[in-house]
């Protein structure tokens, strides 16, 4: 197999320059993009309404603390875990329902009389 | 003019330069840039005119996207290179040429001899032709490697390809030119290993 060496060393320094022409379209299109964007930047009017909600609670660690703490809620409601009804039992001393009170054991007759 | 300023910053510096509004850094950008991409596009498309449609284009893309760069994802001269392998890559597929380089301007060379630029002129017309004959992936590959000198990683992300690609397909495209240019040995004048 012939050195192909050479006839890439006479490639490098045979290298072909770009014309003026082209670097001067290539600058009329640097103005041009340019001056397009200058021309549809946006002019900047300040936070919108719901921006400025966000902004006042706290922003989205806010939003995301909330959020986290609703399904956490709507889990607990669902499907509480056994640690919540032993705890519940405790605070309770396992006693819970319903009981009668009679406001008017024996002393009624001035309610309903006068 | 700040282009003394710029001289040592980064190309991505320059492009985000640019998004900001300074087309200085644009204009210093393309003075680096636009010598390596044309290079590039003329030796795979063997024509100044297409070569310089192609490059303006993708330079044109490089503006366009300035303030979309994304910092340290990407090297801005190994995207335009694949924006122009691409570019070439379609205008390739619209037509079959067969014929030969253009006359390309030489770069002034006050040490050479005559026989000396003669010699280079005839090996580079030579090698041109021969890249011509080349499937067009084992050419773009072997332009990136051999005359552009990028690196095959480099090269594997112009292409999209993965290295051992690369490495087979300028194996391929060396082993092709070799023979190719030995049928012209006698007139080119060297000789073998």
């Amino acid at each position: 197999m012939i050195d192909l060496e050479p006839f890439f060393e006479a490639g490098r320094r045979d290298a072909p320059v770009p014309s003026g022409a082209l670097l001067d379209r290539i600058m009329a299109d640097i103005d041009q993009v340019a001056d397009e964007r200058v021309a549809v930047k946006p002019v900047n009017s300040g936070p919108g309404l719901w921006e400025r909600i966000l902004y006042g609670i706290g922003g989205w660690p806010t939003i995301s603390g909330m959020a986290t703490a609703g399904v956490v809620g709507v889990v607990f409601g669902i499907s509480p875990p056994d640690v919540v009804s032993d705890f519940t039992s405790t605070v309770l001393n396992g006693t819970s329902g319903f009981y009668l009170v009679d406001p008017y054991d024996g002393f009624g007759f001035d309610s309903f009389e006068g | 003019m700040p282009f003394d300023a710029y001289a040592d910053a980064p190309d991505e510096a320059l492009l985000a330069l640019y998004a900001n509004g300074d087309r200085d850094a644009a204009r210093l950008l393309m003075h680096r840039l636009t010598p390596k991409v044309f290079s590039q596009a003329f030796r795979i498309l063997g024509d100044r005119a297409e070569a310089e449609d192609v490059v303006q284009e993708a330079m044109l893309k490089l503006w366009k996207i300035a303030p979309e760069w994304r910092q340290g994802e990407a090297k801005v001269s190994t995207w335009l290179y694949r924006i122009v392998a691409n570019l070439c890559t379609d205008r390739l597929r619209k037509r079959r040429r067969n014929d030969s380089l253009d006359t390309v301007a030489e770069p002034e060379d006050g040490t050479a001899s005559v026989t000396e630029q003669m010699q280079r002129k005839s090996r580079s017309d030579a090698l041109g032709a021969a890249l011509d004959e080349l499937p067009d992936r084992q050419k773009q590959a072997v332009v990136l490697r051999h005359l552009d000198e990028l690196s095959n990683p480099e090269i594997a992300d112009v292409m999209g390809v993965g290295v051992g690609a690369v490495e087979n397909l300028i194996a391929r495209g060396k082993r092709a030119l070799a023979g190719i240019l030995a049928k012209r040995k006698d007139e080119l004048g060297y000789s073998d290993d």
